[in-house]
């Protein structure tokens, strides 16, 4: 953990990440092409007033509005781009975007994998409590997974007795769990915090105790962008000296910023601080974005995220009977090798979570298809597509698998007596029969398939579930967002169920009951 | 060997085994031209094992089959050839196996348009005469969950026919059957063979047996213990084994 208080132990950090650091250092071979203005930053959404989305969707916040600055400053279009928490160094690494402009402290564990700029902000970790929570002993308190408060408490038991610790995926959840009650205290940034209290968002809470530590903010890089990095911390000192930088701070945090701290964290630093320059400040927007805080503005959102987890579920469904039936044929193939890469195939993916299928689709095929090809094939939306499609096929080809093997042997027999040849047999009486047997679990299967896509979100999907909880991150509400997306899931599954039925409705003619006329 | 003009098919010490278990012990059989065999004999003598081998839904561990004096190198037949191996016999079982997703004429017509390639109109109007001949001429749209057992086994039967089979292989049909179904079926199969019908019919059914065969075998364990004419066979058994056998059914 890197607690910022001695001045020299930052110089230290920085000298190590900004080597080259001058004016005129800017060197351009590992910039992007001319031809590709755009840089791509990444950020939660789910660290207000840092980050956040607003009703439209779009990224706002402190962080936001620096991103969008300094790659202006930078000469590139900006490109946010939102992404989980606990993913967001992975994304990074493997090339989603170009730099991490969401909030992350400067340590040396993460300084062994990434490059930062010149510290954006101080701030410090805080513990906030429930007011009137008088000893912290016995108490249940969360913590962001991943997190620098996260390591702080781990390596401090000594300060947390008793403590029962909740580690949740994202700031968002944590505020959902401060008003319902579940949790009596949290740690956090002092300026978020500070926030939560302003706005009520986290219910009734005060800072318990002082700063735990304070820490300097960066914005991170690959190991590999050392001109990028030489090019923000220009961009930074820029921001600074025209005044934009405080003009955000204030409308983000609420006060002005404390440069001495600001500069005190640059280190040595300062004095490359070329003088001031008036030529062209940009301007920035004063006006604060309004947040979905009512059903009416909810709606909407939480419909957008709707018609993506549709897409998702309609696209794999189809897809994944064709693909399943194809594998659950494979289970019965006469070829043993195909017999066998078909279970291994079932065996592989059932035995494994979704979640992890995810990642490795979108951190890991994706990203070597896209290097094989030398362009962005294959996006999140391509590798949740794979992950699902996957998925779903394995579970379609077992259930396929089952329904083969309990049609009656007697059908073959009779099948193969009046000489059909095996595939024919398998065809014209197996299939028919063992699919019309396994449409339930197959409509089974697409239930599960349409729960599952709210997993997407991990790999910046914004799919209905994610949607719901950045709106319970923006109002603090956690009943209404949930249970409307409760809604869209039911209303979604329901009508899928409607038309399965149906279909085994029709399937299922020939055992109509004795005597019924056709 | 020089073919015999009557003898449809015929095995010679055909011999099959379930792991451990010897279900045919070498069993030398020959079926006649327009002749009704009975197969008798205790459960699991093997004799449904048997009947698989000679279509070959199983296949021998040992020994020679022949069509038409032709051996049958089942084990290195190719599918086109089994195939036409087992349109040459039309096989009807015990627990009727009709496809329960087709109606009853498409349960008929399935073997000819798909297997022989008859076309589909040919084979509806063949079918329907076959379903006349049966007695289910009405209920050529029904399901197969809508009919009785014995319903159900005479389209069983139509579906064997339609394959224009030359001989035609019975597994105990009326063993599943309500008393009051088995006369039906017995008399339609009764039928079948006065029109010249080869058959080898396995029953339990000795009365059925004695009315309707030219020559009854008797199975004991994977064997062909003796065999003649009905009169032969049941009334001066050589065996005690048939003996004993024969005795059960009288009490
Ligand atoms: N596929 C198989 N696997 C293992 N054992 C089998 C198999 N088929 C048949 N058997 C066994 O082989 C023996 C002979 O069976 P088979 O069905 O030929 O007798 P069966 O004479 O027709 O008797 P039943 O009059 O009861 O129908 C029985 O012991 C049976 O359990
Ligand atoms: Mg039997």
């Amino acid at each position: 953990m890197y607690t910022y208080g001695r001045i020299s132990v930052v110089s230290f950090f920085i000298l190590l990440i900004c080597t080259g650091f001058g004016p005129n250092a800017a060197n351009a071979e590992t910039l992007p092409p001319e031809d590709q203005p755009s840089l791509r930053l990444s950020m939660s959404g789910a660290f207000q007033p840092f980050s956040t989305t607003d009703i439209n969707g779009n990224l706002v916040g402190f962080d936001a509005d620096m991103a969008r600055e300094l790659a202006k400053q930078m000469g590139y279009a900006p490109e946010l781009v939102q992404n989980d928490w606990a993913g967001i160094q992975a994304g990074l690494q493997t090339g989603k975007y170009d730099l991490i402009c969401g909030s992350m402290a400067i340590t040396p564990q993460r300084l062994e994998k990434m490059l930062f700029s010149l510290p954006y902000y101080v701030s410090g970790a805080q513990i906030f409590a429930r007011r009137g929570l008088g000893a912290l002993r016995g108490s249940r308190i969360a913590v962001t997974e991943d997190s620098t408060y996260a390591r702080y408490i781990e390596s401090h038991p000594e300060q947390f007795p008793e403590v029962e610790i909740y580690t949740f995926g994202s700031e968002a959840e944590i505020v959902a769990a401060m008003n319902t009650d579940k949790i009596d205290a949290f740690v956090s940034d002092r300026i978020v915090g500070g926030f939560y209290i302003k706005k009520g968002a986290a219910g009734d809470i005060e800072p318990w105790g002082d700063l735990l530590y304070r820490e300097a903010v960066g914005i991170a890089a690959r190991p590999d962008s050392a001109a990028l990095i030489r090019q923000v911390n220009q961009a930074l000192l820029a921001l600074v000296q025209n005044g934009t930088y405080e003009k955000i701070y204030r409308k983000w945090v609420g006060n002005a910023p404390d440069v001495e701290i600001l500069f005190a964290a640059w280190g040595d630093y300062a004095q490359f601080i070329p003088g001031p320059e008036n030529s062209n400040r940009p301007e920035v927007n004063e006006r604060k974005p309004g947040f979905a805080n009512n059903l009416s503005t909810m709606l909407p959102l939480l419909a957008r995220g709707a018609m993506l987890t549709l897409l998702l579920s309609i696209v794999t469904a189809i897809t994944a009977l064709g693909t399943g039936a194809l594998i659950g044929i494979g289970t019965v193939a006469r070829h043993t090798l195909l017999r066998r890469l078909s279970n291994a195939f079932i065996w592989v993916v059932r035995g494994t979570p979704l979640l992890v299928q995810l990642f490795m689709a979108y951190f890991a095929l994706a990203t070597a298809i896209n290097r094989l090809l030398g362009f962005e094939a294959v996006g999140a939306m391509g590798a949740a597509f794979i992950a699902l499609i996957v998925n779903t096929t394995a579970y379609n080809a077992e259930t396929l698998r089952g329904g083969i093997n309990a049609v009656d042997r007697g059908q073959w027999d009779a099948a193969a007596s009046i000489g059909m040849t095996r595939g024919k047999i398998l065809r014209r009486i197996i299939l028919p029969q063992a699919f019309r047997d396994s449409l339930p679990s197959l409509g089974n299967n697409l239930v599960v398939l349409i729960k599952d896509t709210s997993l997407v979100g991990a790999i910046t999907l914004i799919e209905l579930t994610y949607v719901a909880r950045n709106v319970v991150f923006q109002t603090g509400q956690a009943f209404l967002p949930f249970l409307c997306a409760a809604g869209f899931y039911l209303v979604i599954i329901s009508l899928v169920t409607i038309g399965v039925k149906s279909w085994e409705a029709r399937l299922l003619r020939s055992r109509k009951a004795l005597g019924e006329t056709i | 060997m020089t073919a015999n003009p009557l003898v449809e098919i015929e095995t010679r010490d055909l011999r099959k085994s379930f792991g451990e278990l010897t279900v045919l012990d070498g069993v030398d059989f020959k079926v006649r031209r327009h002749q009704v065999h009975a197969l008798i004999g205790p459960s699991g003598s093997g004799k449904s094992t048997f009947l698989r081998c000679l279509n070959l839904l199983e296949y021998p561990d040992a020994g020679e089959i022949f069509w038409k004096g032709e051996p049958v190198r089942y084990r290195t037949m190719r599918p086109s050839e089994l195939s036409r191996h087992r349109t040459k016999m039309g096989m009807v079982f015990q627990h009727f196996h009709l496809f329960p997703h087709r109606n009853v004429l498409d349960n008929v017509v399935e073997g000819p348009v798909q297997v022989l390639g008859t076309p589909t109109r040919k084979a509806r109007e063949q079918g329907m005469a076959l379903l006349r001949q049966v007695g289910l001429e009405d209920k050529a749209k029904a399901w197969p969950a809508q009919l009785s057992g014995g319903q159900k086994q005479r389209v069983a039967i139509a579906r064997a026919l339609a394959m224009n089979p030359e001989v035609l292989l019975l597994d105990e049909v009326t063993s599943a059957l309500d008393v009051e179904m088995i006369s039906g079926i017995n008399e339609l199969l009764t039928g079948l063979a006065e029109g010249g019908m080869t058959m080898v019919v396995v029953t339990h059914d000795l009365a059925f047996a004695r009315q309707v065969a030219d020559c009854i075998c008797f199975f004991d364990h994977g064997r062909i213990v003796e065999s003649g004419t009905p009169e032969r066979v049941l009334e001066q058994p050589d065996s005690t084994r048939l003996r004993e056998f024969l005795s059960s059914f009288r009490t």
